[in-house]
């Protein structure tokens, strides 16, 4: 099966460009994460500053690819399959600021002994999102790998629904803290999960266009 | 009327499946709400995880019949329209599993005045997802009853509506209830009505594809 893309270099330079604004703004999700329960105010700020350019760039990249797709008349059997794939991995980057800046605007409360909770439902999050990123590659560039990559994506996300879960069974069990105090940390385990779960949405998706391609 | 699926009687008998699994995920939801409104947390638990098994099942069953659908170049012409009614159905598992750990994982304070109105909505919710359930089967079989049975399924969405807002009024009212606890009810009752209100949307969704396949028959 040949590349999405052909010849059209400049569109496969942008798509792998978006990606990596992708893959970038989870790694920056997770130190800013990490600062932020470290306590590490300035670190953190500088993330949010950090994520809110990449979220900039990749919504830039992604206009720029739509643009080229419909003004140059590219793949247009595909054009539709790409522009919404395109419009659900940028959900991803959103969601990845989006939890940086509710930390940011809400400073919730997280005591000591939820941290390591919150730190590894992040890096299941941002695995499922690793996955994603490079189940999109395959199906741009060698889709005869994209299943097993896909597979991978709904392992990680089970993995985050898992340890979200016992985060929140853990919070609402804890003696002495505030019935609203325990919203505000559901509140947060929820927006960490829901990254995974966009994750998921884009091989969903993925799943469907691979099949459609090969036949 | 023919049906849509009349050349496929496999594809015919996983959509059974998965109805028949939306309809259990369904009845062990209602009866999971009324174990925990009185208090029988063992019986609550053993629900939980029936639940969670039928939604595991569901999904294996949904991405095989999405798979189907396209590798086997079936009813090209309906495909886009059974995708959608099988996500959306899917959509009513999910949402009734995640209320469900809802109760599980914030063991909620519920009123002694509140259980019984907890448990009506929950019965309403479930009748609008059994008469949308309905109208799906009979989608296969006759597109053109379709309008007619799904007219239920708006009404008890609406009463669903109604029956949360009572509750929620209901909290809002109790001068003895702390703020905390008056949106945590708030915020269970809304998760209840929003499984009617994935009822409506499959409703919504086998309107218009019965209205499609009437027009080509």
């Amino acid at each position: 099966m040949k590349p999405l893309f052909g010849r059209t270099k400049t569109l496969e330079q942008k798509s792998a460009d978006f990606l990596d604004v992708t893959i970038e703004a989870s790694q920056v999700l997770l130190t800013g994460i990490s600062h932020y329960l470290n306590g590490a105010t300035e670190q953190f700020e500088d993330d949010l500053k950090q994520i809110t350019v990449l979220e900039n760039r990749g919504d830039n990249l992604r206009r720029e690819i739509e643009n080229q797709l419909y003004t140059e008349t590219l793949i247009p059997e595909s054009r539709g399959d790409v522009l919404a794939l395109l419009e659900n991995i940028d959900n991803i980057t959103n969601q990845c600021k989006q939890i940086l800046m509710e930390l940011s605007v809400e400073i919730p409360v997280i005591p000591p002994e939820f941290h390591d909770g919150y730190l590894h439902l992040a890096e299941k999050s941002v695995k499922a999102v690793e996955e994603v990123v490079s189940s999109t590659r395959s199906f741009l560039n060698f889709p005869l790998m994209i299943e097993h990559s896909l597979n991978k994506v709904y392992f990680w996300e089970s993995e985050a629904d898992r340890l979200s879960e016992t985060l929140k069974r853990k919070v609402f069990r804890t003696a002495g803290l505030e019935l609203s105090h325990k919203f505000h940390l559901r509140y947060f385990a929820l927006h960490i999960e829901l990254l995974a779960d966009k994750a998921e949405d884009v091989a969903d998706r993925l799943a469907i266009y691979s099949i459609k391609r090969s036949l | 009327m023919a049906s849509i699926f009349d050349e496929d009687l496999a594809l015919t008998k996983i959509c059974g499946e998965f109805i028949d699994l939306t309809d259990d995920v369904n009845l062990v939801f209602c009866e999971a709400i009324k174990q925990y409104m009185c208090c029988q947390m063992n019986e609550y638990d053993n629900y939980i995880d029936q639940i969670r098994n039928l939604e595991s099942k569901g999904d294996v069953i949904r991405r095989q019949t999405e798979s189907r659908l396209y590798t086997e170049k079936l009813i090209p012409e309906s495909r886009g329209d059974l995708l959608g009614l099988i996500e959306t159905t899917d959509d009513i598992i999910d949402e009734t599993k995640n209320t469900a750990l809802l109760f599980s994982v914030e063991i909620p304070d519920i009123p002694l005045e509140l259980r019984n109105e907890f448990v009506s909505l929950a019965k309403i919710c479930t009748e609008a997802v059994n008469e949308v359930l309905v109208a799906f089967r009979i989608f296969f079989k006759s597109p053109e009853s379709v309008k007619n049975l799904i007219q239920p399924v708006y009404d008890k969405e609406k009463l669903a509506d109604k029956q949360a807002a009572k509750i929620k009024r209901l909290a809002f009212l109790d001068k003895n209830l702390p703020l905390s606890q008056k949106m945590h009810l708030r915020y269970l009752a809304h998760h209840v009505d929003c499984i009617a209100d994935r009822a409506e949307d499959l409703a919504d969704r086998l309107s218009i594809a019965a209205i499609k396949q009437t027009i080509k028959a």
